[in-house]
């Protein structure tokens, strides 16, 4: 069994927030168990854990990317808490009883707005977009890519993509922003 | 002309990090400035495709690293044990048990029940309780006629000093129990026995004692 770094709840989100694939891999290690227990449990299957478990951390990793996000609460009630609301919401669609379905956990209300994204991504202005952005070029995807989601700094955009400094960045990435623009 | 800075602006706007006073003044411009308005337009919907593309690609990369990271296993996972559940469910009812026997115990020393008897033998009157020793006559013993209601084993003895006065009656029965008076000396008893004979069998024994005190006489 491969080793599992170990980190602090703080240091974690920190880890999550910088995009580090370690601490997204302690994540699975030390909650997956849980959301499966949670899963299957409840009607659902070892697909749909894994189906719910990477939209759940698709979800947390949005959620700590949010400037106003605050560890409040453990880091495992956010993740039970994601998880336990997308589920609820497939065993609706379903059409499946979920009144009988326990909170093995203690579970918050938490901010889901990022899964919107998914729902965009199946609206019929989003292939205009789509098919604008695949040819809008390597270069300008990373880089609207690293602003609009990853909500990378211009600082570190400059580094990742090897500018001189951030006003080269923002400069690039205003010339990608408006190619799109005029593509669509 | 939309400059770079008209960019960053309708960024900030699509990330709500305008200020209260930015976010009139944008607003105020939106209305006024077909050029921009129209802008902000197009760049949302720009902004919005490049995050549901990066979403759906960020998703796939999740997929893959996660297929990576089963090879690593995961914890085992056992639901925490909620000791406010478990105070509620067994320690309550324990407790309202535990209430319902101690007034239980308090109503029944207030209301005794009536003695039943258990054995196949003859029992005290509770109203009439026995003394641990039998009031003894002020004669000797030799003097005393013991009147035994069964046998070697009988719980009841009584001490009789003056035969003659002796007298017995059976005076109820409930359950298979018999209720019988004794009147003898100066006292009077009841007692009760599962034996339906004992008048025959007090009596027999007092004129065999009488009957052998005129012989030696």
């Amino acid at each position: 069994m491969a080793e599992t770094a170990t980190y602090s709840d703080s240091e974690l989100v920190t880890l999550l927030n910088s995009g580090d694939d370690s601490a997204m891999q302690t994540v699975y290690h030390d909650y997956f168990g849980m959301i499966k227990y949670m899963v299957t449990k409840n009607s659902g299957t070892m697909e749909d854990a894994e189906d719910i478990f990477q939209e759940s951390l698709f979800i947390l990793y949005n959620l700590v990317k949010n400037k106003e996000f605050e560890l409040t609460v453990k880091l495992k009630t956010i993740i039970y808490s994601i998880a336990r609301n997308l589920w609820l919401n497939e065993l609706r669609k379903r059409g499946k009883s979920y009144d009988s379905m326990k909170a093995y956990e203690r579970y918050i209300k938490v901010d889901m707005s990022s899964h919107g994204n998914f729902v965009y991504a199946r609206e019929e202005g989003y292939k205009q977009v789509e098919k604008a952005f695949r040819i809008l070029g390597e270069k300008c995807q990373k880089i609207l890519t690293m602003f609009y989601f990853h909500h990378k700094s211009m600082d570190d955009i400059a580094v990742a993509m090897e500018y001189t400094n951030a006003d080269n960045a923002k400069n690039q990435k205003y010339r990608c922003i408006q190619n799109l623009k005029r593509m669509i | 002309m939309i400059t770079i800075e008209d960019i960053s602006l309708i960024d900030k706007f699509i990330n709500e990090e305008l200020t209260p006073v930015e976010l009139h003044k944008f607003q105020e411009r939106i209305r006024d400035d077909l050029e921009f308005s129209s802008e902000v337009r197009t760049q949302i919907h720009a902004v919005k495709g490049v995050r549901a593309y990066a979403s759906l690609q960020f998703m796939g990369e999740i997929k893959d690293k996660m297929s990576d990271w089963k090879e690593g296993g995961h914890k085992s996972y056992t639901p925490s044990i909620d000791m406010t559940k478990i105070f509620l469910r067994i320690f309550v009812p324990a407790i309202i048990l535990g209430l319902s026997y101690v007034i239980f115990t308090i109503v029944q020393k207030d209301h005794p029940s009536p003695v039943i008897p258990t054995e196949e033998s003859t029992i005290q009157d509770s109203i009439y309780e026995a003394p641990a020793e039998l009031p003894k006559a002020d004669t000797t013993e030799m003097n005393l006629l013991r009147l035994k209601t069964d046998g070697e084993s009988a719980d009841i003895r009584i001490d009789v000093r003056d035969p003659k006065t002796f007298e017995v009656a059976q005076t109820g029965k409930k359950e298979n129990v018999y209720t019988y008076v004794l009147k003898y000396d100066d006292k009077v008893d009841t007692i009760r026995s599962e034996q339906n004979n004992l008048v025959e069998l007090l009596n027999k024994q007092v004129a065999d004692h009488l009957s052998d005190t005129t012989k030696s006489q």
